[in-house]
């Protein structure tokens, strides 16, 4: 649990204690012992004091930092654009302005309190419906920034119109839509298809993997492809928007709003059930995309797949090459966790692991994207991302000495991709995200030098060496699409080199400098190209149907490594690179297929501008017009190619940056300088990323430019405001209780407050009046948090008190008292965070307690005040799967002492050591090995429990410290003081995503086996502890034993997720010499 | 006729001269290059670049008058323990590629390791090795000739030069050594001379 949970820790306490409101024998040590309990999780760490002002515009609130005052122009720009289409689309205008925060990378979000749980790296950007807050993330392209902004606000529409506002009570009674509505509404609105997105939508569809719609109905949190998901639920918006027209979409959450069945909704909204929408949608799939197979190749029909382990499916990212072209390092992942592998290349098996864990302490996670992997032409230094703290680092890991041999950091730059070796293995390219955008950089790994290359607003990526170090071509949006820029480092100037109506990407320079291998999404499909810079001609080197991402080319150019979408799964494949003759027959034949002429594409329209420089005598080319230059203007194949040399390739590349004069996209506005950048070669990072906004590009769209400097922007003051109300009201035998649940938060979420109140009547008890309130500040690194509280438990008199028996004589007949017991005191607690993995925890707890016998006297039987403090330490490093714990390790010390200040106060000290390590045993089984060692000591020691399986039993009446699980014996049989206990187990998938049809659809997502091994004891202090033999399986249990054995048994179990995890365990108790009859457990809970 | 076992013997073909061979109390400047693979620069070795001449049939060091030849033997003797362990961990990276089978990705970091420490026989024999599995065997020949010629002490370089000889049918007989021979692993098969150093991959049976 952590910290940042403490609230709902307390609030679970006290849930805990209406739990035992009933008369039962609950000890009354409840908070004292909750304080002590270890907390395990991971901690969402607060690196930085922020600065938030925010902006309000017509119709919403953006919550920013003046740091990033040009990103924040565009959010508001891009949010308003988008409410006015969002607001077209549904016909409908939001009841309030949603407070919007924009935070300048991923990892700064993830330090976003509105959300207290760890946020992982696919999260893109989240929208509540409690306030209608967005929280997004800048994430490098100003495009996905648009679209994720304009999904999440889709949300907020969504919300307005299903709830009718911001709800304000924690349990909505209203059902949601399914979510492949809302999703698929969301995406709509952002109007945009990239071609990654068809590329998964056209395998599933060519490889029959759609899923089917009433799965998606009813298992959306269980799907194993969400990605595909989603795009299934966009194209099945448009196919709706286009088959049965655009207010069909605009109606359907006000169907919704009186038919919450989605048969029904389709049924009234389109005249069809969900399984006809379903197999008409398909039926146009298949119309859509089965045609390409006439022209189009499988990948595999020219490339041989490199990985062959089917057993492990793994998912392979950013390739790249070694040194003598025998292996590949890239990324890695099985779903569990991700590695950068070393992979042979003749027979697809691994070779080499880079990364002995996933969290070291030099890095806490591997960035998983393209180009984060990096082999240097040295052949011995391979480059990799990981994070640290919250940004980007570059590893730099030695081939030789097999080890991390530095670490590169970047001041302001949160986020690192793109990596490229220059020839010489000391300067490394890079994009980096920082300050709300990202440009591309290179630093030099002996020194540790950064130079800024680039510097406008809109998205650089992909760089990659000229073959003698001197230039450095990169991708660059422009107006929306990727061209081919080259960065030259004599001049320190920029100029396009390649740029088709098309996005062209991926540029990889052939080892000969006059050639550049790249990704063009010709048609929607990305496929490869070759451009030949000296004739200026662009030739096809596949016609896919897959398409192709992220290139890499062998050090020797004969060879590339591709990736591709296949089956649902990214595959790498190697082909062999043709030379130019067989490059000029594969282009011809693929153009003859659809009908094109052969000899390639002459890319006049990205001749360079020689006609506005040094034109070196080459009158071809000084003689095309300058129309002919403008980017953006469509290609036509001309009859005359200027007679250039190949030879002469890197002199014309060289006069290209020469004519350094702007050029004017396309659709470009007024002032617009878009293929000639600023440099910036300085050392001074900071200094360099001061940028120019001249530069800036025009937003997109069609609507008036906001003026963001007229908007008004104020300071972020905190305020508190309801998050949830919750009143409940409940009767049981005899007892009649109302409880009120109230939480307030500020708009970020650093201030939170909780209160709840609790009011039991009967005829047997008054003056009841239960309460807590707790403040927590999550604004610093730290998070405090302090409670006040008076608690009321009530139990059955067992213990007799000083009066005697406890057994009263009411009316005629013999009746036990009621006992209450009051606690109250304050609770106080820091939490400082390390890192992600790692906390220190201090706190301090004081609790009065006083118990009384209420019925049917009033009788005090006695009072204790308690002063507490406690220290621990808490490392948690592990992967959760649904069931438990799938690798890593977690442990916990601690160490407490009350302090005596009276008579009547407790006095004991507290040592707790608990240790968690999980074993993968291939992908899905895991050996899960615990040992736990508590001791209360001292006068007034603590008992613990032990006995039973670990977690939660239903209609257990009680709180209570149980330690672990201790399978074939009584929940909580055994206490003591002192506890030892290890357990072991292995646990073996069964079934992963099951679905069933009937009754109803529904998914169980995982089922494991488990065969487990526990042993431990609880004992007292003035008792003895035997570690062998163990005791006898059918002896009985005397917890006043002089002495007092360890206690074994083993079984097996059936862990089931459905809804949540559900273990049925049968075990035996043991002493390795008998054993007894099996015995069934029952719980909830993920296992241990 | 060593009786090692395989691998053993395997290990020894290829691994570097033992300091104990290469001692010798002497100093040139120009060998002192001070550049590692881990910190290629820009500027030339002050030593000279001894792949210039691999095309000389015997040796590369064989334009070298005695005396410069001399001093290169001394020069090689005197190599500091930085300059000797950086050679070391090339060698134990070539061995990694050849219990894996590429050949490639030794030869081209043999090749990349022989242009900065040029004085390191080992890389040179090793490299003799790899040309010679590669069916390069005139390049294989310059390389076990030059090891030979930088540590005349060790008879493993001379040894390997006079196999290849021999395999290459010159009546050449092979010189005895003690430390390793050389027929065990490099024996030609029957009608087609392939060696077979350092073929047995790890991944053998995954």
């Amino acid at each position: 649990m952590s910290p940042r949970e403490k609230n709902a820790r307390f609030a679970l306490v006290l849930a805990a204690a209406l739990m035992g409101l009933t008369p039962t024998t609950v000890a009354a040590q409840d908070i004292v012992s909750s304080q002590l309990r270890q907390g395990f999780g991971m901690n969402k760490v607060r690196y930085k004091d922020f600065d938030w002002h925010f902006v309000e515009s017509e119709h919403l609130l953006l919550h920013y930092e003046p740091e990033f005052t040009d990103l924040a122009d565009r959010a508001v720009e891009f949010l308003e654009e988008g409410y006015a289409h969002i607001s077209s689309l549904m016909r409908h205008e939001l009841s309030t302005k949603p407070p919007i925060v924009i935070f300048k990378s991923h990892y700064e979000f993830q330090q976003t309190n509105i959300i207290k749980s760890f946020l992982p790296q696919g999260v893109a950007g989240f929208a509540e419906p409690l306030r209608y807050r967005m929280v997004i993330p800048f994430s490098g392209d100003l495009d996905d920034f648009r679209n994720v902004l304009v999904h999440e606000l889709m949300h907020i529409f969504q919300y307005d119109i299903v709830n009718r506002g911001p709800v304000k009570r924690i349990s909505n009674p209203i059902a949601n839509p399914p979510t492949w509505i809302m999703e698929g509404l969301a995406e709509f609105a952002t109007q945009e298809t990239n071609t990654i997105d068809e590329m998964v939508l056209r395998d599933a569809v060519l490889t029959d993997q759609l899923i089917p719609l009433e799965i998606m109905n009813s298992s959306w949190n269980y799907l194993p492809n969400p990605f595909l998901a989603y795009k299934q639920s966009h194209s099945l918006m448009e196919y709706i928007a286009a088959n049965f027209g655009p207010e069909k979409v605009s109606r359907i959450l006000r169907v919704w709003d009186s038919q919450t069945d989605t048969d029904k909704l389709l049924e009234r909204l389109l005249d069809m059930d969900m399984q006809t929408l379903d197999e008409r949608w398909q039926a146009y799939m298949r119309k859509k995309y089965w045609p390409l197979l006439q022209d189009r190749d499988y990948v595999s029909e020219f490339a041989t797949r490199v990985l062959q382990d089917d057993d492990i499916p793994r998912l392979y990212m950013a390739p790249s090459w070694s040194l003598g072209g025998d292996m590949l390092a890239t990324l890695s992942t099985d779903g569990v966790e991700q590695h950068v592998d070393i992979i042979r290349l003749s027979n697809g098996r691994l070779v080499e692991r880079l990364t002995e864990g996933m969290r070291t302490n030099v890095y806490e996670d591997l960035t998983f994207n393209d180009g984060t992997v990096a082999w240097a032409p040295n052949g011995r230094t391979i480059a990799f991302v990981g994070k640290k703290g919250a940004a980007d680092i570059v590893v730099l890991w030695d081939l030789y000495d097999k080890e991390i041999v530095d670490v590169l950091t970047f001041e302001g730059l949160e986020i690192v991709e793109g990596l490229d070796w220059a020839p010489d293995s000391r300067r490394l390219a890079f994009i980096g995200t920082g300050f709300g955008q990202s440009d591309v950089y290179v630093v030099d790994v002996e020194s540790g030098d950064v130079t800024q290359l680039t510097g406008t607003p809109q998205r650089d990526d992909q760089p990659s060496f000229s073959p003698d170090g001197r230039r450095l071509a990169f991708s660059s949006k422009r107006g929306g699409q990727f061209d081919i820029k080259v960065y030259d480092f004599d001049t320190g100037r920029v100029t396009t080199l390649l740029a088709t109506p098309n996005d062209d990407l991926w540029p990889e320079w052939l080892p000969t400098g006059d050639r550049i291998l790249f990704v063009s999404t010709r048609d929607g499909i990305n496929d490869l190209f070759l451009y030949d810079i000296g004739e200026n001609r662009e030739y096809r080197l596949t016609r896919t149907v897959s398409g192709i991402m992220s290139p890499a080319l062998s050090p020797d150019g004969k060879q590339v490594v591709l990736t591709t979408y296949y089956h649902s799964r990214r595959e790498l494949y190697r082909m062999d690179l043709p030379n130019q003759a067989e490059v000029i027959r594969r282009s011809d034949e693929l153009a003859a297929r659809i009908g094109e002429p052969a000899g390639g594409r002459l890319v006049h329209g990205q001749a360079p501008p020689l006609a506005l420089g040094d034109d070196g005598g080459r009158e071809g080319l000084a003689a095309l017009p300058l129309a002919n230059l403008i980017s953006t203007a469509p290609m036509v194949a001309l009859t005359q190619t200027p007679g250039i040399r190949v030879g002469e390739a890197i002199d014309l590349l060289e006069s290209m940056t020469r004519g350094s004069e702007p050029v004017m996209l396309a659709g470009a506005r007024e002032g617009l300088q878009a293929n000639v950048l600023p440099s910036a070669d300085v050392e001074d990072v900071g200094a360099a990323l001061r940028r120019d906004t001249a530069h800036i590009d025009a937003p997109v769209g069609d609507g008036d430019a906001i003026d963001f400097d007229e908007l008004p922007v104020r300071r972020y003051t905190p305020k508190l405001e309801f998050d949830g109300i919750s009143l409940q009201m409940g009767y049981y035998s005899g007892f009649l209780s109302g409880i009120a649940q109230l939480s307030m938060s500020d708009l970020l979420g650093n201030h939170s407050v909780n209160m709840f109140t609790d009011y039991v009547g009967s005829q047997e008890v008054n003056n009841d009046f239960t309460f807590s309130v707790g403040y927590t500040y999550f604004g610093q690194r730290p998070t405090y948090s302090i409670a006040v509280f008076n608690w009321n438990q009530y139990y059955n008199d067992t213990e007799g008190g000083p009066a005697g028996s406890g057994v009263h004589i009411v009316g005629n007949s013999l009746a036990r008292g009621l006992v209450r017991s009051r606690q109250s005191g304050l609770l106080a607690d820091v939490s400082y965070p390390l890192d992600v993995f790692r906390r220190i925890e201090l706190s301090y707890s004081f609790v009065d307690e006083e118990r009384e016998v209420t019925w049917p006297v009033t009788e005090l039987l006695d009072g204790f005040s308690t002063h507490l403090f406690k220290a621990a330490y808490v490392h948690d490093s592990l992967r959760n799967g649904l069931l438990g714990p799938t690798a890593g390790r977690r442990y916990y010390l601690s160490a407490g002492r009350t302090l005596s200040l009276a008579q009547n106060d407790r006095t004991f000290t507290h040592l707790e050591v608990d240790y968690r390590h999980y074993v993968r045993l291939g992908r899905w089984s895991v050996l899960g090995l615990r040992g736990i060692g508590v001791g209360s000591l001292g006068r007034d020691g603590l008992d613990y429990n032990l006995g039973g399986p670990a977690w939660f039993i239903p209609f257990y009446p009680g709180y209570n410290l149980n330690v672990g699980p201790l399978r074939g014996y009584p929940y909580s049989e055994f206490s003591g003081s002192r506890v030892i206990l290890f357990n072991s187990e292995i646990r073996v998938p069964f079934i992963r995503n099951i679905t069933f049809g009937w009754p109803g659809t529904f998914a169980i997502p995982a089922v494991d086996g488990a065969f487990f091994f526990d042993v431990g004891s609880a004992w007292d202090e003035d008792q003895d502890l035997d570690l062998w033999p163990l005791q006898p399986p059918d002896d009985i249990y005397r917890p006043n034993a002089d002495t007092v054995r360890l206690q074994a048994g083993y079984g097996f179990g059936l862990l089931v997720y459905f809804l949540a995890p559900m273990n049925f365990e049968f075990a035996k108790r043991t002493d390795f010499k008998t054993e007894s009859e099996w015995h069934m457990h029952f719980s909830f809970g993920k296992a241990f | 006729m060593s009786t090692a076992p395989a691998d053993t013997a395997r290990i020894d073909a290829i691994a570097p001269a033992a300091p104990q061979d290469e001692a010798a109390p002497v100093l040139l400047a120009d060998t002192r290059t001070g550049e590692g693979l881990d910190s290629v620069k820009p500027e030339p070795s002050t030593a000279r670049p001894l792949e210039d001449s691999v095309s000389v049939e015997d040796s590369i060091l064989a334009r070298l008058s005695p005396e410069a030849l001399a001093a290169r033997r001394e020069a090689y003797g005197a190599r500091t323990h930085a300059e000797r362990d950086r050679v070391r961990r090339v060698n134990e990276y070539v061995f990694w590629c050849l219990d894996r089978g590429m050949w490639d990705e030794a030869r081209i970091h043999l090749e990349q390791a022989v242009q900065i420490d040029s004085l390191a026989a080992s890389l040179h024999n090793n490299l003799g090795i790899v040309y010679e599995r590669m069916g390069q065997r005139d390049e294989a020949r310059v390389r076990y000739r030059t090891a030979a010629d930088l540590n005349p002490g060790r008879p493993l370089y001379e040894s390997n030069l006079s196999r290849l000889h021999a395999a290459l049918e010159q009546p050449l007989r092979p010189t005895r050594s003690d430390s390793l021979s050389h027929e065990d692993l490099l024996t030609p098969p029957r009608g087609d001379y392939r060696p077979h150093v350092g073929a047995t991959p790890i991944e053998k049976g995954r």
